[in-house]
């Protein structure tokens, strides 16, 4: 009798904590979308797989490179597999965790103009408008940039 | 009743059981839909869903050498040529006809074996966005002397003041980058640099000295940037209001480029691949150490007895990067002399000349040193 009554009080505990979950998750979501960094040279669309945002490069304002005049390449990526890899396609935002408070941490974001990936977090500044701020080791050692959310006509 | 019991919680039991199987399986069916097919050609035609977000001048280029967060380093200077002249204390009242019996009156000379020591500098951002950056500084500099010629040094001379000991740089600088648009940035700059022979038990404002820098430029596109100003330095051992000129280029391949701040530095940049590249090129060093017993000869005047040391170095420098954001960077090349004369300043008051143009006011002591192969070598932690 002890047993189940433990039991079925986990069960309530749990149906209880659910709807605080469920609407962490969809506070987290506010991520969800497309996005322009401030050089307004790429779009980038996020997206949720599992319980973490990952966000690919989905537009290029120069797709092809100047060089070649082929469509742009990972070609700076430190792993020389990726560098036959295109660029529009590539997912340079990964792992971010939804803290709470607008705020996405643990993430990654890849440069692919030096080919560098570093820490990162997002902030919701407000709902069109992130602060994405990418950093080696500490915070301080970074940089922050203002994305702007795109609407599809 | 305790039968019933046991068949609820087995039931139970079973109904978790089947959400925490079934759970892998939903989190796996939203990753591969994620991988489904995209149409790119949507992405092209889009509206801003808030306002739009004003670009600005990136503060950096592609291709350029990593910014340096923090740098420890050592430099050293192959033995070399002196020669000091007598020093003249008796402040700019002096005759200036006397000058030329300055200039011509060698009191020591000889050669000095080892001229090195630590380097240390730090450049941290204290706010970094896309439309400011502000970041704080700190720089550490030795040159330890040691002489190598049997001479006996003349009593109240240079070589008695230096000879075994070590003059330092300490300083403060802050930089703000400021743009305006896509294309237009402005930079600032200002340091607070205490150069001499001071230790911590004697250290004080009359070893501070302050330089400046501002400058206005464009940044055309990722490839290049320049920006002309002026500024106050003391690269050339004295104090100079001189103009500046930024640039910095990568070519359209990347493999090359220019790194230039006139007239402190230019570098011709080859990229080796992405983690090694080869800088070729100058930079001027310098500035105006106080000799603490050399700087009071009356009591209760806070004069000052200052070298004015100002070097170019012509150098060749590899980096290299060690492990993720550490790079190490070899630089080996020539030291030549500019500037070793020395001025006192009377009771403290600077004197401007700014290559004769300002002013002619004599030297207290004209010195020069022969040229020295030097080398340094540091690691870096790096914004690549």
């Amino acid at each position: 009798m002890k047993k189940l009554f433990i039991f079925l009080l986990t069960i309530a505990a749990l149906y209880i904590s659910e709807p605080i979950q469920a609407q962490d998750a969809k506070d987290g979501d506010a991520l969800i979308g497309v996005w322009e960094p401030s050089h307004g040279k790429a779009r980038i669309k996020i997206d949720k797989i599992a319980d973490k945002y990952y966000g690919r490069i989905v537009w290029l304002k120069e797709p092809k490179d100047p060089q070649t005049g082929e469509p742009k390449l990972d070609k700076n990526n430190p792993d020389e597999s990726m560098h036959s890899a295109p660029l529009r396609g590539y997912r340079m935002l990964k792992d971010f965790e939804y803290q709470g408070d607008g705020v996405w941490v643990e993430g990654t974001i890849y440069d692919p103009e030096n080919g560098n990936t570093y820490s990162s977090e997002i902030t919701l500044k407000d709902e069109n408008t992130l602060d994405i701020r990418g950093y080696i080791g500490m915070k301080t050692f970074g940089r922050s940039d203002v994305w702007k959310r795109l609407k599809l006509k | 009743m305790i039968h019933l019991n046991i068949k609820i919680f087995n039931y139970l039991f079973f109904l978790s059981f089947l959400f925490v199987c079934i759970t892998p399986f939903n989190v796996l069916a939203q990753e591969e839909g994620e991988e489904e097919e995209i149409d790119w050609a949507a992405y092209g035609e889009v509206e801003y869903a808030g306002g739009q977000t004003k670009s600005y001048a990136n503060a950096k280029i592609v291709g350029l050498s990593p910014a340096k967060f923090i740098t420890v380093g050592y430099e050293q200077q192959m033995p070399y040529d002196y020669s000091y002249s007598t020093i003249q204390k008796d402040g700019y009242s002096f005759d200036r006809e006397r000058q030329e019996a300055i200039d011509n009156n060698l009191a020591e000379e000889g050669r000095i074996g080892y001229t090195g020591g630590l380097r240390i500098n730090a450049n941290i951002p204290v706010i970094s966005k896309n439309s400011f950056i502000w970041q704080m500084g700190f720089n550490y500099m030795q040159s330890a002397y040691r002489f190598s010629d049997d001479n006996a040094p003349v009593e109240g001379g240079l070589k008695e003041q230096l000879d075994g000991r070590t003059l330092h740089t300490a300083g403060l600088f802050t930089t703000f980058y400021k743009p305006f648009n896509e294309t237009t940035f402005m930079l600032l700059q200002a340091q607070a640099d205490m150069s001499g022979d001071y230790s911590l038990s004697n250290l004080g404002d009359q070893y501070l000295r302050y330089s400046a820098a501002a400058l206005v430029g464009k940044r055309p596109h990722d490839r290049l940037q320049w920006a002309v100003g002026l500024s106050r330095t003391y690269r050339v051992g004295a104090p100079n209001y001189v103009p500046v000129a930024l640039y910095n280029y990568t070519s359209k391949n990347r493999k090359w480029g220019i790194e230039a701040l006139l007239p402190a530095r230019a570098f011709y940049r080859y990229s080796i691949n992405q983690t090694n590249l080869l800088l070729a090129g100058f930079a001027l060093e310098g500035g105006s150490y106080r000799i603490a017993e050399l700087s009071n000869p009356t009591p209760g005047q806070v004069s000052s007895f200052e070298i004015r040391r100002g070097e170019i170095k012509a150098r060749l420098e590899y980096q290299r990067q060690l492990v993720g954001f550490f790079w190490w960077s070899l630089q080996a090349g020539m030291r030549i002399d500019y500037s070793y004369d020395a001025d006192y300043l009377d009771n403290g008051t600077e004197t401007l000349r700014v290559f004769g143009i300002l002013g002619d006011a004599p030297f207290s002591m004209r010195n020069s040193l022969g040229p020295a192969p030097y080398f340094n070598v540091s690691i870096s932690f790096v914004s690549p």
